[in-house]
């Protein structure tokens, strides 16, 4: 796999790499000195925190001349990585106790995992959007889908046998979007359940009405078409619901947590 | 029987009678400016040097009075009144008949006219606290406060406006009023004057003409002078300003008009040839590698042997449409050949201007190699191969006009003589591999290049070799999150200056974004000049003289120019008072070029996955291929 990696890549796991061998050896020097390494690991954790957060406020003002975006995305799930170790350090793999260290260890949990998720999903639903044909945008979905509705009720209006199989069997379908989890897993067992459906009333039709069948296959495709571009899309957004308003959440719980710690804090 | 025949039942007789019938479309259906009257032709053609042409050489369906009374136009200028722009693109030259022109001779960015005189855009990047400010502005799209304001029209805030319109006079209304109205930023003070003529021409004019002649370096143009035929017949841009000096009237001759001139017309291809040749040749000749090795007065020896031609069409932009829907082989049909793989190699091809594609023979197609763009040559392989070996080496490559080429051909035995043999040991071309016919399928079907091959074949057909910053997305990383689109709008005045969306090619997509074009036809016909190519590179439109005509939308075949509607500060929409038309603006992207940080559209990407890439080059396409 390292092999695989690209020379950039390898110099940035690299990096990371020596930061944790560097956080791991100040925590053990930390404690030789009979100082508390829980202390060296939370403020670095804190540090880290912020590094990360930063990223949503860089983001937000995209006219600053504050670098790429693709360095600081970099920088962002490297130090993620890092933060989720240096969190293991700090805490330790054990269930949280009392409210606030609960919040805290939940909110952390939840950012890192739907981080982790984000980035998985980056990396697997480009390449199945791009085999679905030309990109849509996602704005235009809805106007897209409300259009193919309305051609296949136009469609389907003359004829008796395909109205009814419109009613029962395609309107809702088309109304709003489905299939979600099949085209996420890449499945095309929904759309070949519809065709089938649909072709089964071939034999009973006319020719005018068998024109007019095949128009509705056409209308059938694009829309599960549309759908699965609605699934990928919406599953490439959906990470950031989580993984943004509960940053702003972790932040200050972090905060809250280290005012209790220097509060709290014994003398020697 | 085709799928419309199976549906509609229409059988292509019945087609035939159902169908609108037209006079097939000719050549001169639209005239220039709506064509010359007899008594105009007559009175050109009697003045020198259209006076000497002979007629009877020109073809019968071409007669010199169908080239004058179409391709040519006679057009009056005020004192002052600017007939071209230095860095301009046109596509006609001007022939003084009566009055005179004055020429800038101060020239470029230290000496010549400064760009706000001359109606465009100073851009000047951004401080830190100048970005920072951006976040204070209105949130409502294309709000533009001068809008309004133009330099001699009446204050407009105070111009009645309805509910939800402001009303103001036409951009172009003649200054009756001094610019009380004007905004204080320096750019709409030192802007030029517009006003329309009897003939319903936009007319932009200099301020203060004898302070201009003080400062600047110019010469005095009189009757019986053409100037403008080299930036029109090599697409090259304007070299000088040029403005009246008194009122003058001037025949202006499209470029169509011109071709047919130059090639029929023997005393008028001698001039525009020795003009070239005085001015503009020796220099290009010096800039290219292969000759810069020669004394002066080799190179003069070598100047006087090249030919100068012109292949494709100049207005290719208008049919770019009809053309990219064409099959490959019917695209390759319509390229005019320059050279072609197999015959003898006439000469070294240096091109002045444009695009060619180098292909060679590939099963029953071509395949295209490479492309070449200005100042690169082509034949000099061959010449050279059969120099040094003493063999005969024919072309191994065709080549072939992408829209419109122009080239100077220096022939085979002037390189053999006066220039391979001083020629330095590391420019020469090594030997030839020579190729047999169909060897070039190998690379079609080798893995390794295949995507590259792919690739370069799609943005040479679809002429986006034209793009030196072309937006190219990698549909393989691109997680439609849309950032490059809210970062282009946070840029500029909440309206996106491109959509992502686009031509696409397996997992590349090149958007709709102004690609700053190495042949700007958009620049064609901007009655204002307020669409020009920056000092810096980008091609940039100056909110404040762009006028709304959407001559540079139409223009661009790549449809990334959009005009849009504007707003006053306090969220009305600004409608022409006479018409109540909204008034609208060009915008398209300007490479961001008064940000600091480059294109907000790539900075804002996380993903690596949008580029702004010099297609023009092949090297930087490869070079983002493999990052």
């Amino acid at each position: 796999m390292i092999s695989a990696m690209k020379p950039a890549t390898l110099q940035r796991a690299g990096f990371a790499a020596i930061a944790l061998a560097a956080l791991v050896i100040a925590e053990r020097a930390w404690g030789t000195a009979l100082r508390d390494p829980a202390m060296l690991t939370g403020w670095t954790l804190f540090a880290l925190v912020l590094l990360l957060a930063i990223y949503g406020v860089k983001k937000a003002l995209p006219f600053l001349p504050l670098g790429q975006s693709t360095r600081w995305m970099h920088l962002h799930s490297w130090a993620g990585f890092l933060a989720v170790a240096a969190y293991v350090m700090h805490a330790g793999v054990r269930l949280p106790t009392g409210p606030l260290e609960t919040l805290l260890a939940l909110s952390f949990v939840l950012v890192a995992a739907s981080g982790i998720a984000g980035l998985a999903l980056a990396r697997l639903l480009p390449p199945m959007l791009r085999a679905r044909g030309e990109p849509i945008l996602f704005s235009r979905l809805p106007g897209l889908r409300r259009t193919l509705a309305e051609r296949a009720a136009a469609l389907v209006a003359p004829s008796r046998a395909l109205a009814d199989h419109h009613r029962l069997h395609l309107a809702e379908w088309l109304a709003s979007p489905d299939d979600a989890l099949a085209h996420l897993r890449g499945s095309r067992r929904p759309l070949q359940r519809r065709l089938e459906h649909t072709e089964a009333l071939f034999r009973y039709l006319s020719p005018d009405e068998l024109m007019t069948a095949r128009s509705l296959i056409d209308v059938i495709k694009q829309k599960d078409l549309l759908d699965a571009h609605h699934a990928l899309q919406s599953a490439l957004r959906a990470w950031t619901l989580v993984h943004i308003p509960v940053t702003g959440a972790l932040v200050l719980l972090a905060a809250a947590h280290a005012l209790t710690v220097i509060a709290f804090r014994g003398g020697v | 029987m085709d799928v419309q025949q199976a549906r509609t039942g229409i059988t292509p007789a019945g087609m035939v009678d159902a169908a609108e019938k037209i006079p097939r479309p000719a050549r001169w259906d639209v005239p220039f400016d709506g064509g010359m009257s007899e008594a105009s032709v007559d009175r050109v053609l009697a003045v020198a040097p259209f006076s000497v042409i002979d007629a009877a050489k020109f073809p019968a369906k071409i007669p010199l009075r169908g080239v004058m009374t179409n391709d040519a136009r006679i057009v009056r200028f005020k004192k002052g009144d600017i007939v071209v722009r230095e860095g301009d693109y046109g596509d006609s030259a001007f022939f003084v008949l009566s009055g005179a022109v004055r020429v800038v001779l101060s020239r470029g960015a230290e000496g010549g006219l400064p760009p706000a005189m001359l109606g465009r855009r100073e851009s000047k990047e951004r401080t830190f606290v100048e970005a920072a400010m951006q976040l204070f502005r209105s949130r409502m799209p294309e709000v533009h406060a001068d809008v309004g304001k133009r330099p001699g029209t009446a204050p407009v805030a105070v111009a009645v406006p309805t509910a939800d319109s402001t009303k103001v006079p036409p951009f172009t209304s003649p200054p009756d009023v001094p610019p009380t109205g004007a905004s204080p930023k320096a750019v709409v003070r030192t802007m030029p004057l517009a006003e329309i003529d009897d003939a319903g021409h936009t007319r932009v004019f200099l301020q203060d003409v004898p302070a201009i002649l003080d400062r600047y370096r110019t010469a005095r143009m009189g009757a019986g002078e053409l100037f403008g035929e080299i930036a029109a017949l090599g697409r090259t841009p304007r070299t000088a300003t040029v403005f009246a000096d008194e009122t003058a009237e001037l025949l202006e001759i499209r470029w169509h008009g011109l071709r047919e001139l130059r090639r029929y017309a023997p005393a008028i291809k001698e001039h525009v040839d020795k003009i070239y040749r005085q001015n503009s040749l020796l220099v290009h000749l010096r800039e290219t590698p292969l000759f810069k090795h020669l004394s002066a007065d080799e190179l003069a020896g070598v100047a006087e042997t090249v030919r100068f031609e012109t292949h494709g069409d100049f207005d290719w932009y208008g049919s770019y449409k009809s053309y990219s829907e064409k099959s490959a082989a019917e695209k390759l049909e319509k390229e005019p050949l320059i050279a072609k793989e197999g015959d003898a190699p006439q000469g070294v091809v240096l091109l002045r201007a444009g695009f060619a594609r180098v292909s060679r023979k590939a099963g029953s197609g071509e395949l295209t190699t490479s492309y070449l763009g200005r100042g690169q040559v082509f034949g000099l392989d061959e010449i050279a191969h059969a120099w040094k070996t003493g063999a005969a080496v024919p072309n191994q490559a065709s080549l072939r006009a992408l829209g419109y080429v122009d080239v100077i051909v220096v022939p085979a035995d002037v390189v053999v003589a006066r220039v391979l043999p001083k020629l330095p040991e590391a420019l020469m071309p090594p030997f030839l591999a020579i190729a047999s016919e169909g060897d070039a399928i190998g690379v079609v079907t080798a893995p390794r290049t295949r995507e590259e091959s792919v690739l370069r074949e799609f943005l040479v057909e679809n002429r986006f070799i034209n793009g030196q910053a072309t937006m190219v997305i990698d549909l393989d990383r691109c997680i439609h999150c849309d950032d490059c689109v809210d970062a282009c709008a946070a840029t500029h005045d909440n309206n996106p200056r491109f959509v992502r969306h686009g031509v696409q090619l397996g997992r590349h997509l090149v958007a709709n974004a102004c690609m700053h074009c190495v042949d700007p036809v958009c620049m064609i016909g901007c009655p204002t000049g307020a669409i020009s190519r920056s000092v810096q590179g980008p091609v940039v439109i100056n909110d404040a003289t762009c006028i709304g005509c959407g001559t540079c939308a139409r223009a661009c075949p790549y449809d990334d120019i959009r005009m849009v509607e504007v707003r006053t500060p306090d969220g009305r929409y600004v409608v022409d008072e006479r018409t109540n038309a909204p008034i609208t603006l060009a915008t398209k992207c300007d490479l961001c070029i008064d940000q600091s940080g480059g294109p907000a559209c790539v900075r804002a990407c996380g993903h690596d996955a949008l580029a702004r890439v010099d297609l023009s080059d092949p090297a930087s396409l490869t070079q983002w291929l493999s990052r």
